[in-house]
């Protein structure tokens, strides 16, 4: 799953140098922390948050597979 | 679009006896299975079965494009002649799109793989620049990656989408379908759309169907909008959007001149 998130927005960023996510397991769920250059923060965010709210309903397929709730952080 | 809906005792019989009406053969026509019908118990109850027929869009198919495989076999969708400035090599935009949803879902830990198929008739018509790239998915358990109302496969297009057109640095429209999911959702749409104006044009009472998606409402709109007594449109916001099928006004009559 964070190969998922590493992929998307490393395809979708000017500096995928920048990319980087941050997994915290806890006992009910897991927390993806996803950093980008700052000036790439739109690029994963999206109009409306478009982007991240895709990419939360794709964590949800994770999500059930490991039966913990999956929680994607923009930093 | 011409169609024609006919009931017979099963299902076969019935798609014979539309192929018979409208003069065509199978592969020419698209089928939707309205109700498969049932014996019943000994004769009580038994309900026929329903099809509607239409037939494919013959224009613009040109021999160069027929599918040259036996159906289901995987073809890389190539833009027609033409020869336009710029236009991408043949296949190219399609196998990025493929190795981008292989690439998704692989991250995505979904064993499935992807392949592309060969647009329908109808998309195969627009002009190798508006031709969407479809992408289509098999694999097992794939009832997650579509989600409820296919809320999750969407997600997966949009993001697929984002990428492929970054990565060509052109607007291509990539369609990710899992199992024919879209397109047997079409076709159920298509007859519902069907069955609603029937009941429209029956009552002469608007009918309001569930929120759908917009390409979904779009597919809707897009099947009745030739429909003489009937017109439709979409109601409400965002995600709660909903078609509105309404009787058409009665034409002014134009019996009395003057």
């Amino acid at each position: 799953m964070r190969d998922f998130i590493e992929y998307v927005a490393k395809s979708l960023v000017d500096d995928p140098a920048m990319v980087q996510v941050n997994q915290i397991q806890g006992a009910q769920s897991v927390i993806y922390e996803l950093s980008v250059a700052p000036a790439d923060k739109g690029r994963v965010i999206g109009k409306q948050g478009r982007i991240a709210n895709a990419l939360r309903v794709l964590l949800r397929v994770a999500a059930v597979k490991e039966g913990k709730h999956a929680v994607l952080e923009i930093l | 679009m011409e169609s024609v809906e006919v009931s017979a005792r099963s299902v076969e019989e019935a798609i014979a006896e539309a192929l018979r009406r409208l003069g065509m053969a199978r592969e020419q026509v698209e089928v939707a299975v309205i109700s498969e019908g049932s014996r019943g118990i000994l004769g009580l109850g038994a309900e026929e079965a329903r099809v509607r027929v239409w037939a494919r869009e013959p224009a613009g198919r040109m021999p160069g494009e027929e599918p040259p495989g036996s159906p289901g076999e995987v073809l890389v969708a190539e833009p027609v002649g033409e020869g336009q400035a710029g236009a991408e090599p043949p296949g190219e935009v399609g196998a990025i799109a493929r190795e981008v949803v292989a690439e998704l879902l692989r991250s995505l830990e979904v064993k499935a793989s992807a392949a592309i198929r060969q647009p329908e008739a109808q998309e195969a018509q627009l002009g190798p620049g508006q031709r969407p790239v479809i992408v289509d998915v098999s694999g097992e358990d794939l009832g997650i990656l579509i989600g409820r109302r296919g809320e999750t496969l969407d997600a997966l297009q949009y993001i697929a989408n984002l990428i492929v057109n970054r990565k060509t640095r052109r607007w291509v429209k990539v369609i990710v379908d899992v199992e024919n999911y879209r397109r047997r959702r079409e076709a159920s749409l298509r007859v519902l759309a069907a069955r609603m104006a029937d009941r429209v044009r029956a009552s002469r009472q608007a009918v309001t169907l569930e929120a759908m998606p917009a390409h979904e409402r779009r597919l809707v709109h897009l099947s009745l909008q030739d429909d003489p007594d009937v017109y439709t449109q979409s109601v409400g916001e965002g995600e709660g959007r909903k078609v509105v099928i309404s009787p058409r006004p009665e034409r002014v009559s134009r019996q009395y001149p003057g």
